[in-house]
Order: C-alpha cells, then sequence, then structure tokens
C-alpha cells in the first residue's frame, strides 16, 4: 500500500515536471512580450512587478503600425485559411469517400496519353501563335478528355486500382514545396498579364493552399471513411435514398470527428504556411507568418516584437483548437461509431 | 421592414456620396504636382527601421500631392529574392524598392535613371558627396536614393572614463591618461582595463552572431590595417587581377583583433547581433563599442537607456601601420591613420523602370528624402535613418534628443568619418550574398577556435577566388571597380 502510494506521488512529480516543461515556453513568450526593451536583454527575469515592471510598449508598437500591418496580414490570414481548409475538407472528404466505395480502374497508358495529349495540344497551339494561358487552359481539358475517353477501351497495360490512386495523392506532398513554389509564381504571373490577376490575391493564394491540403485531406479522410460501417448506407440504398444524400445526411455526421480532425490540421498548416506566402504575395495578401518572420530584422534578434508576434500567431489557432477539440470529443460518443 | 431597408441605403448613399467628395476635394499643395488617384507600393523591410522612414515621408507626399503610398513589408532576408523573383518575371510589383548598396550591381539593370531635375536642386547638393557621388551611382548613372547614412563610429561611456578614480588607477596600471582611444592596441587596453565580469561591467562587445551583421563589424577592424592611402580600392581585392586580399597579414590582424574582443564581451557574446550589442551598451554592460550611429540614438534615450547622458562618441581607431598589398610589407605611418568603415553603406531608394508610375515614384523618393523629412527621419530614435546630408549634422536639432556634449561628440564622429581622407567603402559586388555567406562561416569557425585566423581566412579567400571565377573575373573586376570609384 505504502509502495502504491509512493508510485502514485511518483507518478504525479513526473507529470507536474512535464507539466512545467511544456507550459514554460508559453509563459516565458507571454511575460517576454510585456517587457521593456531593457529587462529583456539584461539577463532572465521571470516574475511582472516583482522582477521587472511590465509594459504594453510592445503589443501597442504591433497594433500601431510601426512593426508591420499586424491587423490586415491577421484578417488576410483568417480569410485565407479557413476558406481553403474548408473547401480542401469539402473537396477531398469526397474525393476520399469515392476511393472507399467506388472501385476505380485506371490503365497506366490512359495517363500516358493524357501527357502526351496536353503537351501535344500545348504545343500545337503556341505553335499557331495561341498565347501560352490560354494554350494551357485548352490543353488541360482536352488531355483529359481523351485520357476519360481512352480509358474506356480495354487498352494494355497495367491497371491501377484505388490505393494506387491515393498514393499517387499523397505523393504530390513527397516533394519539398520550393520545387512547385517558383513554377507556379511563373504560372500565375503569366495569369496575370493575360488578364486575370493571381499574384497577391485572395484567389490566389487560396486556390494554392487548397491543392496543396487536398493530397492530406484525402489520405487521412479514407481512413475516417474506411472505419464507417457500411452497413449503414447499405440500408439506406436499399430505400433507394441517392448517393450524394447518404454521404451528406449519413456519412458525413458519422464522421464529424474525423472531419474536425481534418480541418484542424489543414488550418494549422495553411495558417503556419510561409513559402507560398511569401512568394505569391507582394503586400495586399501577405500572411501573418510573413510578418512574424519579419520581427527578427536584420539588427537582430528583437524578442519582445518576436514575442508579441507569437502570442498573435498562435492565440488563434490556440482557441480554435480548444473548440475543435470540444466539439471532436463530444462526436466520437455519438452516433452509430460510439 | 421596408422603411429600415430604404433608410439604410440611404445613409449608405450618403457615407458614399461624402467619402467621394473628400476624394474630390484634395488638392496638391501650391507648386506640387497632382497625384490623385495614383498609388505607389514601397517594398521595404518589416519596420520600424527604414519602413516607418518610409511611411512618414509617405505621409508628407500625400498631403503635397495627394497620391498614396502603400508600404509593403517584408523580412530582411527575403527582400533582395522577393526583387529579382519580381523583376525577372516582369511584374510591375513595385514602384518603389529600398535595398543595400551591396545589391546594386544586380538590381541596377532592372532600374530607372534618377530624372535629372532631381538633381539641380539646392537639396541634392545638400547630400554628402560619398554617397552623392559614390554610393547613389552604378556605371556612371544615378539609380538610386540614399534614404540613410551607413558608417561604424565607436561609442564610450564618459561617466566611466571621466571618473577621476578610474583615471588614476589607469595610470598608475598603464602609465599614460586614461583617454579616448585612437588606435586597436589603446582601444583593447582600455576594454582590459574596464572588464571586470564580477562587477558585471565587461570591455567591449561586437555582433559575433552569424547572420546578425557579424562581417561588417569585422569588416571594420580589417578596414584599420588593409584601407592604404596609397592603393584605393585594394581593401578586398586586388584592383587590378581581382585576386582576394581577405588573407594577407592585415586582415588575419583584424580577426585576431575581432577574437580578441570576444574574450571582452558579456557571456553569450557569440550570440550577439548588432541589436544585442547595442542594447548591452545602453545597459551599461560595457564600457565601449563601436556600432552604427544607433547606438548613439539608444543610448541617449532615457527610456532605452540607462547611461543617458553618458554616452560619447569617436571614430572608430585607427593605426599606425597598413599592410600594403603591393610590397607585401606593412607601411609604419608618423601619424595615426583612421580609417572609418562604410558598413553597409546605407539603405538606397531606387524605382524599377516597370513602375507605371515612375515620374510618381521618383517624386516620392524626393520628397521623403528632402532636408525637412530626413531632419525629422534621422533624429527619430528606431527609424533607422543616420545622417546623409549636411544639414544633418546642425547640433540644434540632435540636442533635442541628447545632452549638447553628447550631440556634440555623436555629430563630430560622423560628419568626420564620413568625411575623413581614408573612409573606407563596402563591398558592392553581383552575388555580394555569396562572398560574404563563406566568409560568415569561416568567422564562425575561427570565433568557436575551430580554425586559426589564418586558416580560416586563407579558406575564405581560396573560395571568393573560385565565385570570383566562377562569376567571371572580368565582369567581378569591373564591378569591383565601378563600386571603388576606379576607372
Amino acid at each position: 500500500m505504502q509502495q502504491n502510494k509512493w508510485g502514485r506521488w511518483g507518478v504525479f512529480a513526473f507529470c507536474a515536471i512535464w507539466f512545467v516543461l511544456t507550459l514554460f515556453p508559453l509563459y516565458w513568450t507571454l511575460v517576454t512580450s510585456f517587457k521593456p526593451v531593457l529587462f529583456v536583454t539584461s539577463g532572465p527575469t521571470y516574475l511582472p512587478w516583482i522582477d521587472f515592471t511590465p509594459t504594453l510598449k510592445p503589443w501597442l508598437d504591433a497594433f500601431s503600425g510601426e512593426r508591420g500591418d499586424f491587423v490586415a496580414t491577421f484578417l488576410n490570414s483568417v480569410w485565407i485559411s479557413v476558406s481553403a481548409s474548408l473547401i480542401a475538407v469539402i473537396l477531398g472528404s469526397m474525393a476520399a469517400y469515392a476511393l472507399v466505395r467506388f472501385e476505380f480502374r485506371v490503365r497506366v497508358l490512359s495517363g500516358v496519353l493524357f501527357a502526351l495529349a496536353g503537351i501535344g495540344t500545348y504545343v500545337g497551339l503556341t505553335q499557331v501563335k495561341v498565347g501560352e494561358v490560354y494554350a494551357m487552359a485548352t490543353a488541360f481539358p482536352v488531355a483529359l478528355a481523351v485520357s476519360v475517353i481512352a480509358n474506356r477501351f480495354p487498352l494494355p497495360g497495367p491497371v491501377m486500382k484505388n490505393n494506387d490512386v491515393v498514393f499517387w495523392f499523397i505523393s504530390n506532398r513527397m516533394m519539398p514545396p520550393i520545387v512547385s513554389a517558383f513554377a507556379l509564381y511563373m504560372l500565375y504571373s503569366k495569369i496575370g498579364k493575360e488578364g486575370m490577376k493571381m499574384i497577391d490575391t485572395y484567389w490566389g493564394l487560396t486556390i494554392c493552399y487548397t491543392a496543396f491540403s487536398l493530397p492530406l485531406v484525402v489520405w487521412l479522410m479514407r481512413d475516417f471513411f474506411q472505419s464507417l460501417p457500411v452497413e449503414v448506407e447499405e440500408a439506406a440504398l436499399v430505400d433507394d435514398v441517392p448517393r450524394f444524400r447518404i454521404f451528406l445526411e449519413i456519412v458525413v455526421p458519422m464522421a464529424r470527428p474525423g472531419l474536425i480532425a481534418v480541418t484542424l490540421i489543414t488550418l494549422g498548416f495553411v495558417w503556419n504556411e510561409f513559402l507560398f506566402a511569401l512568394i505569391l504575395t507582394t503586400g495586399d495578401w501577405q500572411t501573418l507568418p510573413i510578418l512574424l518572420s519579419g520581427q527578427n530584422s536584420y539588427r537582430g534578434d528583437e524578442w519582445w516584437a518576436i514575442a508579441v508576434a507569437v502570442m498573435i500567431a498562435m492565440l488563434p489557432m490556440v482557441l480554435i483548437t480548444i473548440f475543435l477539440g470540444r466539439m471532436m470529443r463530444s462526436g466520437l460518443m455519438l452516433g452509430s461509431i460510439r | 421592414m421596408r422603411k429600415l431597408f430604404t433608410g439604410f441605403a440611404a445613409a449608405v448613399s450618403l457615407a458614399l456620396v461624402s467619402a467621394g467628395s473628400v476624394y474630390a476635394q484634395c488638392k496638391p499643395q501650391a507648386g506640387m504636382p497632382d497625384y490623385n488617384g495614383v498609388t505607389l507600393t514601397v517594398g521595404s523591410q518589416v519596420g520600424p527601421y527604414i519602413a516607418s522612414a518610409m511611411k512618414q515621408g509617405g505621409d508628407s507626399w500625400t498631403k503635397k500631392t495627394c497620391g498614396k503610398v502603400n508600404i509593403v513589408e517584408f523580412p530582411f532576408g527575403e527582400l533582395y529574392p522577393k526583387y529579382v523573383t519580381a523583376f525577372a518575371a516582369g511584374e510591375d510589383a513595385f514602384d518603389v524598392i529600398t535595398f543595400a548598396p551591396a545589391w546594386t550591381p544586380d538590381l541596377a539593370p532592372f532600374l530607372s535613371d534618377m530624372p535629372a531635375k532631381m538633381r539641380q536642386t539646392e537639396a541634392w547638393m545638400d547630400i554628402h558627396p560619398t554617397y552623392r557621388d559614390r554610393l547613389m551611382m552604378w556605371e556612371g548613372k544615378h539609380k538610386s536614393q540614399t534614404i540613410d547614412g551607413d558608417l561604424h563610429t565607436m561609442h564610450y561611456r564618459i561617466d566611466l572614463f571621466e571618473n577621476p578614480a578610474e583615471q588614476a588607477a589607469f595610470k598608475q596600471k598603464y602609465g599614460r591618461d586614461l583617454l579616448v582611444p585612437r588606435t586597436w592596441e589603446e582601444y583593447y587596453e582600455v576594454a582590459e582595463f574596464f572588464h571586470r565580469p564580477e562587477k558585471g561591467i565587461y570591455g567591449t562587445t561586437e555582433a559575433f552572431a552569424r547572420g546578425g551583421q557579424q562581417f561588417w563589424f569585422f569588416f571594420t577592424h580589417a578596414a584599420s590595417y588593409t584601407n592604404h592611402p596609397d592603393n584605393p580600392g585594394a581593401m578586398f581585392f586586388d584592383p587590378e587581377t581581382m585576386d582576394a586580399q581577405v588573407n594577407n597579414p592585415g586582415w588575419v590582424r583584424a580577426l585576431e583583433d575581432y577574437k580578441r574582443s570576444l574574450a571582452l564581451a558579456p557571456p553569450g557574446a557569440l550570440n550577439f547581433s548588432s541589436g544585442d550589442t547595442r542594447q548591452q551598451f545602453a545597459g551599461g554592460k560595457t564600457s565601449m563599442n563601436f556600432d552604427w550611429g544607433d547606438t548613439g540614438t539608444v543610448g541617449t534615450d532615457k527610456s532605452q537607456s540607462q547611461i543617458a547622458g553618458s554616452v560619447g562618441s569617436d571614430l572608430t581607431p585607427g593605426s599606425f601601420e597598413i599592410w600594403n598589398h603591393k610590397t607585401k610589407k606593412w607601411d609604419r605611418f608618423t601619424r595615426v591613420v583612421r580609417s572609418p568603415f562604410m558598413a553597409f553603406n546605407g539603405w538606397q531608394a531606387a524605382v524599377p523602370a516597370t513602375s507605371k508610375n515612375t515620374e510618381a515614384a521618383w517624386h516620392y523618393v524626393e520628397t521623403t528624402t528632402n532636408v525637412e523629412n530626413s531632419g525629422i527621419q534621422v533624429i527619430t530614435g528606431g527609424s533607422g535613418v543616420n545622417p546623409y546630408r549636411y544639414s544633418h549634422f546642425d547640433s540644434a536639432v540632435w540636442e533635442k534628443k541628447m545632452s549638447p556634449r553628447e550631440a556634440q561628440e555623436y555629430l563630430v564622429a560622423q560628419r568626420d568619418s564620413l568625411g575623413a581622407d581614408n573612409v573606407a567603402l563596402d563591398m558592392r559586388l553581383p552575388f555580394y550574398f555569396d562572398y560574404t555567406e563563406v566568409l560568415e562561416i569561416e568567422l564562425t569557425k575561427a570565433l568557436a577556435g575551430q580554425a586559426s585566423p589564418q586558416e580560416a581566412l586563407d579558406s575564405v579567400a581560396q573560395q571568393w577566388n573560385e565565385l570570383t571565377d566562377q562569376f567571371g573575373r572580368d565582369k567581378q573586376l569591373a564591378a569591383y571597380r565601378a563600386s571603388m570609384g576606379l576607372k
């Protein structure tokens, strides 16, 4: 009994130490954001009003626009991350559901035909002086139509199935983003010169983030949908309920915890993304990570300003995680997967 | 409901009409061009440094011309790729860019020329010739406007240097008076004297962190030993062959000095950037430092400093001996040769050729940097703007911020450095960052004791020569000679 008691205290002590270790960086950032400059650089101080006299100056500097436009970049981050996450989760969930409930057979040769038709159309059109952007816009649907039609014929060669398609999705995230970042910049730039501005626009960033979030959404939602009981859907099918209604009214509610979890992951990815935001914006639609990075100026690490920026960037994600986390846990306790 | 909707629509319409009328009412000041409807996009690093000055100038320009200015800010490390990417793609993303002079060789092909009428005013002649006739030019054309003067000056604590007990103790120990050091040897003597870690006071400090502007501090040491008055432009490379000079005995002595500073610096100094050095000095932790003019403005500001009222300034120390790369010998002079280093060379503003508002953009640059606006920026702490006009040296303005003695010494140090016979210009070379990156890696190794100063600098020299060959020796040589004002 005595040994058991000591064991419990040991576990408690370990948890307490772990608690302090994990929360201390957050506490340190928070107090640093209220420190006068002299107290940041003249040795460690820990407790406001005891070690140092707190000041609101770093916060006032941030919101006065002196250290960049925090309000505008914050709002940009909110609009873009929420839009891109929702679009990616809606599209990705449908794709994932289809990959779980329907069998796909994609012939490799039709893929090759896609490439050949796409490149051929593009080259052909540019030869007859059609602009690059219009040629590309025409080549893609032509290639898609050719490959879809070709896939209906018994073409020779290997056939890819659902798992291969899922692997293809996730393989899009295997290469470092910088590989596609400059290509995307050039593409957006060319589209912009044809009159449809993409660089430094809401849609430019939202489309980019949606595209880069989709593989992860498809991959994760596929696992969630696979764990749902197919019997409920089969019962609905027997009653002649259309497939799309089954998806919206039966599958989506049952997959709510998964959808929330995936939304959170996507939101986190888009909220914190730096590279595309840096390359694809020039000012109007700049997002928070760019401004946060800028607080580390060429004059060195201005920790008081960095701490404020970090707090501003972190707070929404903490609040959303707490809120959606509650919904996710309550969702786990409901429905037919209980 | 209908009434409510009608009322709401009427209110919105009224608001729109009144907003429109306010817009329409904007009249440019007398003699100023009308830039109603023009919005300029100005690229800058994230504020407050430089960006706040561009904003201040923007507000002034808006009042005068009714044009608008949108300052877009990027992390300093991303500015160069941002500009180059936009220019290479032919994007008209910026109407004005602010940039480091070291990038001029790379950016110049994409920049418009400064209009001739900007160079025919009294305000033009007020700009110090080092900037006006050297740093604002590239290949014989005025491509940019200096918006900040940058050079290193030395700072010391008057309260320590003029303390009778300290003076007596110093004289007893070294047999000479405790004076503001004129040479690096004297500088380290004084630093060692005041180095009292047990009391929380350290001799000096510099930026030692990789990526924290360390190499500019090292260059300041090197200028004293390598910027030979008889061999102009030979500090970094041989201006005849473009062979790297960075491993000659002058540079090695500079690196030995730089390491000596590290031993006399506060704990953790290996991670100090320039911002940290001025905070350490303003916090009363070091007896001396050398830095851009910001140590002066921060150190004398009571809200940021514990030593306000005691900040003395002077030129950075010099040397009796300078390495002659032609004779491969140390030349000894009868007087101390001061070689103040124009670290960073001062921020520049320019108008890209892709801008659709080049005339308005140059007018904005001219307004932002005129005598009146730059005079405000230069005494505003945190603007990052240091003196670059003769009018900036008017001590009456500075005495609003500093004590008369602090202002006097600060301005004399700045003005005399700028006007020094042997002032040393910073490098301006295509692919500048490739060269400095190599240097930073090797400097960090030397500071960490992983390589001796000679080994580290031999490695830098070898890599600099390889880079020069890779980028084209003739092309680099022509650019280097142009940047050093050699024909």
